[in-house]
């Protein structure tokens, strides 16, 4: 067994960085980086290499708390030293940028590519290998963070820096960082690597086969990381002519290459390469399926099939909760798990299995049954949480593989399968001690019915939703206890009974959730369990001075009413709901700001008639939520209430044209646009503003002088291509852009351009050459 | 704390860090003592910083590692890794997948 040497000059430099990063994490990063500045420019401008290099690792860490803008000079300050004398300086100022490109991506790369990759490729002539394996990298953490567009034009120079450096570098830590840079360029420039495969594979697959002495394991754990990367890139079409050969040997080095011990570096590469290759080939991986599973299966089955029995040691495991005193429950939420080496091995074998059923769905049917039966002894197993949890995300695809069959009887295995699946998770959420692992099992649940859609009876529904209730009032319980324990034992229990009392009320979200898929796929059936819900726990959850997350959890529970029951259902409930929605959507805290704000869409979208009652007030309640200033917390939150304000103005616009006043409603809307982060809204708004402008009514919003244009022109320039718009809206801005290129707001549009960046302006001119 | 920092030649390095973890405790405890006294923080980023300048140093070795020997060095994930672990720092990409 190999032993690992550690460098002792880091454990203090990481100490100092990781206290930096605490305190700009509780104190601000503003405050912090102000005071810090300061001092590290003192120490910069010291002679002593011990001062710059200290002054230098202690900005590093920054990029984590801090907008890029603040960054900046952090960065200008680090180019500056790419070519100190000392080696040591040097690898400093690459790990500032390695560092930026983590934490800043994508807005550091789309900002300054064309400075730092030219910088880092210069680099690559360092002599000091230990510097020059921190300058490969730090360009491979830049490289990975790349939008796509941006890639092109860097793949030709950096394959022809780098490459040169796998193939001929005298130093192992030098050659293993160009091979991960070259997968991370693969990674990031997708297709566009198509024209650069051919050239690489072959040197690369050769490292792979003939790469098997003790000191290259990692590089050619590496190599099939590589491969199958690039593989996965370009598209099967492109790499199937190498397949065979490839897999072929990775079944080789499989079986004969990887030693048994747990150390070996190649095994965790092999075991994520097949799970790409099958990604990559899609169905036409199916025939090498049974050159694979069957020996994940058994090495599952040997795992889980070795473990002691609930009845002997481990039997305090399923101790009934009643004969349990607080700190024994307690105690048990912290149990150590046995985590073994052979457990994570089985964990990794369910991993590619889950993989495998997701990707290939209705060509895993063959071994459904075998699977099934496999995974289901995988949820109960006693001993191990991240079993249990991998196996329960198991189930819900293995009944998407099945309902996608032709099986002739399907439907009713579905069914058979689903009471099956639910029967035994619900087994197991009564016995579960980990919080998380519950969580799993909850939203398995979930996504098992989910998939089946109404298949229950009224009196299975009933029992069902005892169960979820029973649930439900055990972990307020819970809750409670923990927070007596908090107040009774505040110095010993604080932080960690208050993490316990969050994870609880995580659970009653997750329980939220798997109520409104009942909601959704059993409708009316579930009206009994409405009435309670309203009666015994929302009245609870909603009084003053609860927690945010439990006000969360009403508001979900409430919106999943109103969405999948609508007005028809819960008539006499729905002024009280939609009272509750109105009151939250001005909170101050965002998530239950968003969460409201949803819920006022879905009142415009789903009760017609009684929603002109409460426009004037609803409308009133959006448009202040546009005001409401961005508090302590994090910056996507708050950006998910944004963009769920725009949205809901869309819905009322679009489902009570007749109703409100449209112009004035639009040109709000316009002005927020685009969504930022809420993909499916993104996705119906940006689609709805093209629909606006294709059917003719542009100058509603562009005004009739067209001062619109530069904002749609900014809008369209910062969605293409991201995750904010998808084919079909891009199809139509391409539309909408071409027709307002041409004629008399041609002038506008180019005028508008001019102000994009680079790469925004490449994805206009893509679009008008569509 | 600050006095324990400043002795020279102390036999328990551990001694030192223990002095700005109790400070670190305390900042996040009451975060506004630092927020308000500019003076205090960078009393205090000061002291972190002149115990890393103090304990920092270069193996004979680092610029050019022993081949065959497995380091543990600093890679961009906050945490150590060797290089023969990086495939645990490229499991970003495998969970693309997954």
């Amino acid at each position: 067994m190999e032993v690992f040497i550690e460098e002792t000059d880091y454990s203090g430099v990481k100490y100092g960085c990781s206290v930096i990063d605490r305190l700009a994490g509780c104190i601000g990063q503003q405050v912090v980086l102000k005071s810090l500045a300061g001092i590290v420019q003192q120490m910069l401008a010291n002679e002593d290499w011990r001062f710059r290099y200290i002054g230098l690792m202690s900005l590093s860490q920054l990029g984590e708390h801090v907008e890029l803008n603040d960054m900046t000079p952090v960065i200008e300050i680090a180019s500056k030293y790419f070519k100190d004398p000392h080696s040591k300086i040097r690898w400093a100022a690459f790990h500032i940028i390695g560092m930026v490109a983590g934490d800043c991506q994508p807005e550091f790369q789309t900002r300054f590519h064309q400075s730092i990759i030219p910088a880092l490729l210069q680099s690559t002539e360092e002599l000091v290998p230990r510097v020059l394996s921190h300058v490969l990298s730090c360009l491979q953490n830049f490289v990975e963070g790349m939008p796509e567009e941006c890639t092109p034009p860097y793949i030709e120079p950096i394959l022809n820096t780098v490459f040169p450096i796998v193939q001929n570098g005298k130093f192992k830590i030098v050659r293993e960082s160009g091979l991960t840079v070259i997968s991370s360029l693969a990674e990031a420039s997708k297709t566009n690597f198509r024209p650069y495969y051919e050239k690489c594979i072959p040197y690369i697959y050769e490292m792979m086969k003939t790469y098997n002495k003790k000191e290259q394991k990692q590089i050619r754990g590496q190599s099939i990381e590589c491969i199958t990367l690039i593989g996965n890139a370009v598209g099967k079409e492109y790499f199937a002519k190498f397949v065979p050969e490839v897999v072929q040997t990775l079944l080789d080095i499989t079986k004969n290459d990887i030693s048994a011990d747990g150390t070996d570096p190649q095994r965790s590469y092999v075991l994520s390469g097949w799970q790409r290759i099958c990604v990559t080939l899609g169905e036409d991986f199916i025939p090498y399926l049974d050159l694979i599973l069957p020996s994940l299966l058994k090495l599952v089955e040997d795992v889980i099939g070795n473990a002691p029995q609930e009845d002997n040691d481990y039997s305090e495991y399923t101790m009934p909760e009643e004969k349990k005193t607080k700190k024994e429950r307690m105690d048990d939420i912290h149990r150590v798990n046995y985590n073994t080496f052979d457990h994570e091995e089985a964990e990794t074998a369910i991993n590619m299995i889950l993989v495998f059923i997701n990707e290939l769905k209705k060509g895993f049917i063959p071994y459904v049954e075998k699977t099934t039966e496999i995974i289901l002894k995988a949820v109960t197993y006693t001993i191990n949480n991240n079993i249990r949890e991998r196996a329960a995300n198991c189930l819900p695809l293995l009944l998407e593989a099945v309902k996608e069959s032709n099986y002739e009887f399907k439907d009713q295995v579905l069914v058979k399968m689903a009471h099956m699946f639910i029967g035994s998770l619900w087994q197991e959420v009564q016995k579960e001690f980990d919080p998380d692992t519950i969580m799993a099992q909850v939203v398995a649940l979930r996504n098992c019915i989910d998939v089946c859609g109404r298949f229950m009876t009224q009196q299975e529904l009933d029992d069902l939703s005892s169960k979820i209730l029973k649930l439900l009032a055990e972990s307020d319980k819970r809750k409670t206890e923990m927070k007596d324990m908090r107040q009774l034992d505040e110095d010993e229990e604080d932080n960690h009974t208050k993490t316990l009392e969050q994870e609880e009320e995580e659970l009653h979200i997750g329980i939220a959730d798997l109520i409104g898929v009942l909601f959704k796929t059993h409708k009316e059936m579930t009206i009994p369990l409405v009435n309670i819900l309203y009666t015994q726990v929302l009245t609870k959850v909603l009084q003053p001075n609860m927690s945010d997350k439990l006000y969360k959890f009403g508001l979900y529970l409430i919106d999943d009413m109103i969405e999948f029951l609508g007005i028809e259902l819960i008539p006499e409930l729905w002024k009280e709901l939609s009272q509750v929605i109105i009151n939250f959507a001005n909170h101050k805290t965002s998530e239950l700001r968003q969460a409201a704000l949803y819920g006022i869409g879905l009142l415009a979208q789903k009760s017609p008639a009684a929603f002109g009652d409460i426009a004037d007030v609803c409308i009133q309640k959006v448009v202040d939520s546009f005001k409401i200033p961005k508090g302590n917390e994090a910056e996507k939150l708050y950006q998910y209430s944004l963009d769920n304000s725009i949205a809901t103005l869309g819905k009322i616009m679009d489902s009570h044209s007749n109703k409100v006043n449209v112009p004035v409603l639009a040109k709000l809307w316009f002005t927020h646009l685009p969504l930022k982060k809420d993909k499916p809204e993104a996705h119906q708004q940006h689609e709805m503003l093209m629909d606006i402008l294709l059917k003719g009514n542009a100058s509603m919003l562009l005004g009739e002088n067209g001062e619109g244009i530069g904002h749609l022109i900014k809008i369209i320039a910062q969605i293409t291509d991201t995750k904010l718009s998808n084919d079909k809206i891009k199809a139509k801005m391409s539309q909408v852009l071409k027709s307002l290129a041409q004629g008399p707001t041609q002038a506008l549009v180019e005028k508008a351009v001019v102000g994009l960046s680079e790469l925004q302006k490449t994805r206009i001119a893509s679009l008008l050459k569509m | 704390m600050q006095k324990i920092c400043g002795v020279k030649n102390i036999e328990d390095e551990g001694l030192k860090q223990m002095a700005i973890q109790v400070i670190c405790c305390f900042a996040e405890r009451e975060p506004k003592v630092f927020e308000d006294d500019t003076k205090l923080l960078r009393d205090y980023l000061e002291m972190i910083l002149a115990y890393m300048i103090e304990i920092c140093e270069t193996p004979d070795d680092w610029e050019v590692p022993e081949e065959g020997k497995r380091w543990r060095y600093l890679v961009f994930t906050n945490c150590v890794l060797s290089s023969q672990d990086i495939w645990k720092f490229s499991l970003k990409r495998q969970t693309i997948l997954v």
